[in-house]
């Protein structure tokens, strides 16, 4: 194909780029935003897929099999962890107005100016390679399709690599450096990203449809055909341990390379418009990389079979096989394709570095130096402007510089994984950063710089000719011939390939250094003020916690000035109208401006010439009390106090409230508990009045209702109805003395007794039941007994309800017996009966409680003489108890103190 | 749909799980059960048959995450 016609359709084509950008530009400020659309969004996400995919992939398909879909599977597997991280990572972007990688690792970092620097030459060097990579693929496929694969120029104006260089330079400039603020979005950029991501997926859909269908007559005969050729057969399956091992490391690089590589950052964070996006990137971008990888092996490996032996590089059979066949057309389009991964991944990758080159590099530097600072300091904005587009002249000619010099000899895919590794040393510091509040400056700055060392050393330094020069067998015996420091053997690990090695040592000491740091230094308060807004990002999304950054005053036309010269009147006028909007107008109204303005001023400042920038800049203007002053710790000091004094008067009414709640539940508890007792009380005397006046009234009716009855039949019933009167009577008297004892107004009449006389008369009343029940009564009571001061009548009725029960109960005797101590005087009352089990020893003093075992205790009588007994001991200041053994015998004890009735 | 719908359905810790499950399924030792050189299915080696086809059902089981309101993981 001529060469002509290939120059112009690149022509063209970029043309049509310009078109679209325009367009989208035209409809952004139309207000109908074509980037709003989560299509468009995922689109732009797959300038991941590079020339390298395009033409790297089939070419490294063709030397090692699958192992070229690490690359995207890496991807499709972080995917879910993508989701996460990038909701956090864009709700940080857009609250700290970061517009970089740089500027968010310094950021996060205490707005480390020197750290945003060594991020931005970390991502200069590792992905400057990769731009050189898109050259030489535009490069190979321009010679391809022109059949002049052999062709060297003499001078770069024939190189048409270097010609196309340029028109990349002029549509980055244009479309990627219109405004000075970088936190607006590259609308019109975007569009044509997007498109430029159709056109190479159709491209490369259609070249594997045509190969697979209509060069070979499906998947079927392709794969029969490959079983011709050795070489293809191996590369069916993973052959060895190192392929393995290799598979795994690169999986994992790809992953890291996804979440960090530079552009990766700008298209899923900075141009990010909603985080509903993300959702639709979720499933969409997988399935993008699943249609893009689908042909690879057919092509391959139809490349493989057909053009092998004509010497052409399996990076172009993308190209080739059209060629072969006679498809112009096809070929055409399928360059156009490769021509939109290249420069997709420049462009952007480009304005993501010039943005890092001028904001994290020239700009700290400048606004640091007096001298300069002076002499820009009224067209700041347009000094910045033309630094960015330097720069991107700058990165391009340094990409093409390296293409020229190294990448030549090296294949698309080894530069594309050197990339990979250099960038995936940022994975540490911004992991950490996220999730880790204890991850500090020192970490993350030793850690990234051990981390790129190794990787500059193991992966870069080998590449380069200079090395020739200096050890010729640096590779084959490391540096100075000290086999340890092997590049691709370092310290002695030849295990793994060299990039599944390179990545294993850099990033292993990276991150140790990354958390030994960390742990071993202490964090600022800037520093610590920052992680703190970093990992709970959700909280302090919606307020404006910056303000607590700066502590000092500084003067409202300082930083006026300090807008203008950045952003022009116009876009101060507005932002400060919006600040008036937030914040209402009383900052017109002084001459000092308070924290929430120089934050705001910081904020804006910061998505124009970065975080580090910004931070000097205001810096200069704010009069910022670092240190604190003597009165300042005093009075800190003496807050501390009352706060602690205060805390402590808090914690003590609490306890004494939870007490009072306590007692409370307590009394309110009893409360409950005497209620269902007076409940139950009423319930069981009207139970036990029901049985004497049923009776009382049955027999009453028989007499009244039979007048011929027989005078023994009359006489037998009035006897009963006299019996049950004198219960009844009997049963009121004792709820009434009982009623009596508990609402305290039962009085005894205590005199000076002799407790053993008081048992003889008892006894004597009761000689007749122990004769008829034929039972032996044993005495064991004290001689010369100190008399006691106590109610004669109550003690009695104690000592007679005791023997009337027992008498109830013994089978053969029953022993009374009286014993005394120093304080006490006890009386006891046991029978040789069946016994009360042990869990109701204390139940029987409760009132109308009866044994419930019908077989042990039978009841008879209320259910209150046991209560009253208590009651009347308990009025003594006694203690009434029984000990028995079930079948054995009981014996109830009740113990009076005399010393105290003495006193009184 | 949207963004509520996936975070309602996952969380981080599941987020990561699902991750490792994914990573699992991909590399050895679970690759090895189909890593066979004389195993073909429809003509096509039997490793490409897994791997894509694991991959595909990856894609729809993301797809079904962010879309159907049923099956929540969380």
């Amino acid at each position: 194909m001529s060469d002509l016609f290939i120059i112009g359709l690149s022509g063209a084509y970029l043309g049509l780029l310009f078109l679209l950008a325009y367009w989208g530009e035209y409809r952004a400020k139309q207000g109908k935003s074509l980037v709003n659309n989560p299509y468009v969004y995922t689109l732009t996400l797959t300038v991941y897929c590079t020339a390298w995919t395009y033409y790297g992939s089939v070419g490294r398909a063709t030397r090692e099999g699958i192992d070229f879909l690490t690359i995207f599977l890496g991807p499709t597997l972080v995917i879910p962890f993508w989701w996460l991280l990038m909701r956090k990572i864009i709700r940080i972007c857009r609250f700290k107005h970061i517009t970089t990688i740089a500027d968010f690792i310094s950021s996060r970092y205490g707005q480390s100016s020197s750290l945003a620097g060594v991020v931005a030459l970390v991502s200069l060097l590792g992905v400057m390679p990769y731009i050189a990579l898109q050259l030489k693929a535009i490069s190979l496929s321009f010679g391809r399709i022109t059949s002049q694969s052999n062709f060297e120029p003499t001078h770069m104006m024939e190189d048409s690599t270097f010609l196309i260089m340029w028109v990349l330079v002029i549509f980055t400039i244009l479309f990627g450096t219109q405004k000075v603020e970088t936190t607006e979005r590259h609308e019109g950029l975007m569009v044509a990203i997007a498109f430029e991501s159709i056109i190479k997926l159709v491209a490369f859909l259609s070249i594997g449809v045509f190969v697979t269908f209509f060069v070979f007559d499906g998947v079927e005969d392709l794969f029969s055909q490959t079983q011709t050729s050795p070489q293809l057969v191996s590369q069916y399956t993973l052959s060895d341990a190192s392929q393995v091992s290799e598979w795994f490391f690169m999986t994992v690089l790809s992953m890291l390379a996804f979440l960090f590589l530079p552009r990766q950052f700008q298209v899923s964070a900075i141009e990010n418009v909603s985080l509903k996006h993300l959702d639709t990137a979720f499933w969409l971008f997988p399935l993008y990389l699943f249609l893009f990888n689908l042909f690879v092996l057919p092509i391959a490996f139809g490349g493989h079979i057909l053009l092998s032996e004509q010497g052409i590089e399996a990076d172009m059979y993308v190209l080739a096989l059209p060629l072969a066949e006679g498809q112009q057309l096809l070929a055409a389009f399928v360059y156009l394709g490769g021509f939109s991964a290249a420069t997709s991944m420049i462009i952007v990758s480009t304005i993501a570095l010039s943005v890092m080159l001028s904001n994290n590099l020239i700009m700290p530097i400048l606004v640091s130096v007096p001298i300069l600072k002076r002499r820009y300091t009224t067209h700041l904005g347009q000094f910045l402007l033309f630094i960015r587009r330097l720069s991107i002249i700058l990165i391009l000619h340094l990409a093409y510089f390296y293409y020229s010099v190294v990448s030549v000899q090296t294949s698309l895919v080894s530069i594309g994984l050197i990339s990979f590794v250099g960038i995936a040393q940022f994975a540490p510091s911004i992991i950490g950063g996220v999730y880790w509040r204890y991850g500090n400056k020192t970490g993350a700055l030793w850690g990234l710089l051990s981390g790129f060392l190794i990787w500059f050393y193991t992966l870069v330094l080998p590449t380069l000719p200079v090395i020739e020069r200096i050890s010729p067998d640096f590779v084959e015996r490391g540096l100075w011939g000290m086999y340890w420091l092997k590049p691709y053997a370092l310290f002695g690990l030849d295990a793994l390939d060299p990039i599944s090695q390179a990545v294993f040592w850099s990033l292993l000491v990276n991150v140790l250094v990354y958390l030994g740091g960390s742990t071993y230094f202490v964090q600022s308060s800037k520093e610590r003020n920052q992680a703190e807004i970093f990992v709970n990002i959700q909280q302090y999304y919606t307020t404006d916690i910056s303000t607590i950054t700066w502590k000092g005053t500084a003067y409202l036309q300082d930083l006026k000035m300090l807008l203008i010269n950045f952003l022009g009147k116009v876009r101060t006028q507005e932002a400060l109208q919006k600040f008036s909007e937030i914040y209402g107008k009383d900052w017109q109204k002084k001459p000092q401006a308070d924290a929430y303005l120089i934050s705001y001023t910081e904020r804006l400042l910061s998505g124009t010439i970065g975080v580090a920038a910004a931070r000097t800049l205001i810096a200069s203007v704010v009069k910022e009390e670092e240190e604190i002053r003597i009165q300042e710790v005093v009075s800190i000091l003496k807050e501390s106090q009352e706060l602690i004094s205060l805390n402590k008067e808090l914690q003590e009414k609490t306890k004494a409230l939870e007490k009072t709640s306590l007692e409370l539940q307590k009394a309110n508890l009893q409360l409950t508990k005497n209620d269902d007792q007076k409940n139950e009380f009423i319930s069981t005397v009207t139970h036990e009045m029901r049985t004497p006046i049923t009776s009382i009234r049955a027999f009453s009716e028989i007499l009244f209702d039979n007048h011929d009855l027989e005078v023994d039949e009359k006489q037998q019933f009035l006897t009963t109805i006299i019996k049950e009167t004198n219960r009844m009577e009997r049963l009121i008297n004792q709820v009434l003395e009982l009623e009596r004892f508990e609402s305290g107004t039962r009085k005894l009449h205590l005199t000076l007794l002799d407790i053993n006389e008081v048992i003889q008369e008892a006894l004597e009343s009761m000689l007749q039941v122990f004769h008829e029940k034929n039972l032996c009564l044993r005495l064991g009571l004290v001689e010369n007994i100190l008399p006691i001061y106590a109610d004669k009548d109550q003690l009695l009725q104690v000592i007679l309800n005791l023997i009337s029960n027992a008498t109830k109960f013994a089978k053969h005797k029953i022993t009374v017996a009286t014993k005394m101590d120093d304080e006490h005087i006890c009386i006891s009352v046991a029978d040789d009966g069946p016994g009360i089990k042990p869990e109701l020893h204390e139940l029987i003093f409760e009132k109308f409680y009866q044994a419930e075992d019908q077989n042990i205790r039978k009841p008879k009588g209320s259910g209150l003489g046991l209560a009253i007994c208590k009651k009347i001991v308990q009025y003594h200041q006694g203690h009434i108890w029984v000990e028995s053994q079930e079948g054995g015998y009981s014996k109830f004890i009740f113990r009076i103190p005399f010393r105290t009735y003495l006193k009184k | 749909m949207g963004k509520q719908t996936i975070s309602r359905k996952i969380n981080g810790r599941k987020i990561l799980l699902l991750v490792f499950c994914f990573i699992l399924l991909f590399n050895y030792p679970i690759l090895g059960i189909f890593n066979k050189p004389s195993l073909f299915l429809l003509g096509i080696p039997l490793l490409y048959v897994y791997v894509f086809g694991l991959w595909l059902l990856v894609i729809v089981g993301l797809f079904y995450l962010s879309r159907t309101p049923k099956g929540r993981l969380k």
